[in-house]
């Protein structure tokens, strides 16, 4: 659905003024990425779609509380963020490190072999959900679903600086992983 | 963006929701919008009414008692003053200048009793007033 910033304040104005049935429209328009962005984070389509609907529920709730001044998908994504976040941290997930070792060659290819092959594209999935909670959220945020420095720091509740810091944690973490070199 | 960082970008998993993820999602949000504004909106104010009812019989319970438990002097003046009310009769239509006179030194007795139990019952509240003060070492 195609829908402008104004239209899409228009419409929360809507809600707030009492005609609920209009919050489906921000539902309609976001619900795809989001739930892909948490698949991204927990791995689990169950998860992601329990946790985006608990964000939505929560963000129509909450709705008087959204500041304006920021777009409504950064605020939305927050409180997802934080919901899986919590949700992360509690289970506690184990990364099988073996099927990394068997995604990335042993003898250890140089950086353009492994990009370009095939499973390249598993193996770094496979990499990042070894990383910090943190971590690959920032991965996430700023990889997949665009949103600069600025936004990231709203959404994670942290520093602009510590945002930049962490991807570039992230990165090297990374690296260390698929390539066994920084 | 180098190779490295277009990798990272290529990683992303693009999944589809479930078909009704928006209408399941809009009857949550309906159902739970619905249920805890019943329970609040609706119980809460009568669950309060009763509760500053039942806190107010007890407030007004308790200050009767604290009206009845008077002291002795002025349970003294209430009977006096009501048998007092109980003299001031009107006189008998048809009596004579004597039987008149009779009844207004009567009720100038009454009082006369009347002031004599009031001056009893405010020596009595003096009394109990510096019984409660409370000594300051």
């Amino acid at each position: 659905m195609n829908m402008t910033d104004a239209q899409e304040k228009a419409i929360i104005s809507e809600v707030l003024s009492g005609e609920h049935e209009q919050f489906r429209f921000l539902v309609e328009r976001y619900h795809r990425g989001l739930v892909t962005h948490l698949y991204n984070l927990i791995n689990d389509q169950a998860s992601a779609e329990d946790v985006a609907q608990e964000a939505f529920i929560r963000a129509y709730d909450k709705l008087s509380q959204y500041n304006e001044t920021y777009a409504f998908s950064t605020w939305l994504y927050k409180i997802a963020d934080n919901i899986a976040y919590r949700q992360l941290k509690h289970i506690n997930r184990t990364t099988d490190f073996d099927d990394i070792k068997e995604l990335v060659a042993d003898d250890k290819p140089s950086l353009d072999e492994v990009t370009d092959k095939v499973f390249a594209r598993e193996a770094v999935k496979k990499s990042i959900e070894t990383l910090p909670v943190m971590y690959r959220q920032v991965i996430a945020l700023y990889y997949w679903d665009n949103f600069n420095y600025e936004e990231i720091a709203i959404i994670m509740e942290r520093p602009v600086g510590t945002i930049r810091t962490w991807l570039h944690r992230a990165k090297e973490d990374l690296r260390k992983e698929l390539y066994g070199q920084v | 963006m180098d190779k490295f960082d277009q990798s990272i970008k290529n990683a992303k998993v693009n999944i589809e929701p479930s078909t009704n993820f928006v209408d399941s999602t809009m009857t949550k949000i309906n159902s739970h919008k619905v249920k805890p504004r019943f329970g609040f909106r609706l119980w809460m104010p009568i669950l309060g009414s009763l509760v500053v009812a039942a806190i107010l019989f007890m407030v007004f319970s308790s200050g009767s008692n604290t009206f009845s438990s008077k002291t002795p002097a002025q349970k003294t003046s209430k009977n006096t003053t009501s048998q007092s009310a109980t003299n001031n009769t009107p006189p008998p239509s048809g009596t004579n200048n004597s039987a008149l006179v009779s009844y207004l030194s009567g009720i100038d007795g009454s009082i006369n009793q009347e002031n004599s139990d009031q001056n009893s019952a405010n020596s009595a509240i003096n009394d109990s007033s510096s019984e409660i003060t409370v000594p300051t070492d």
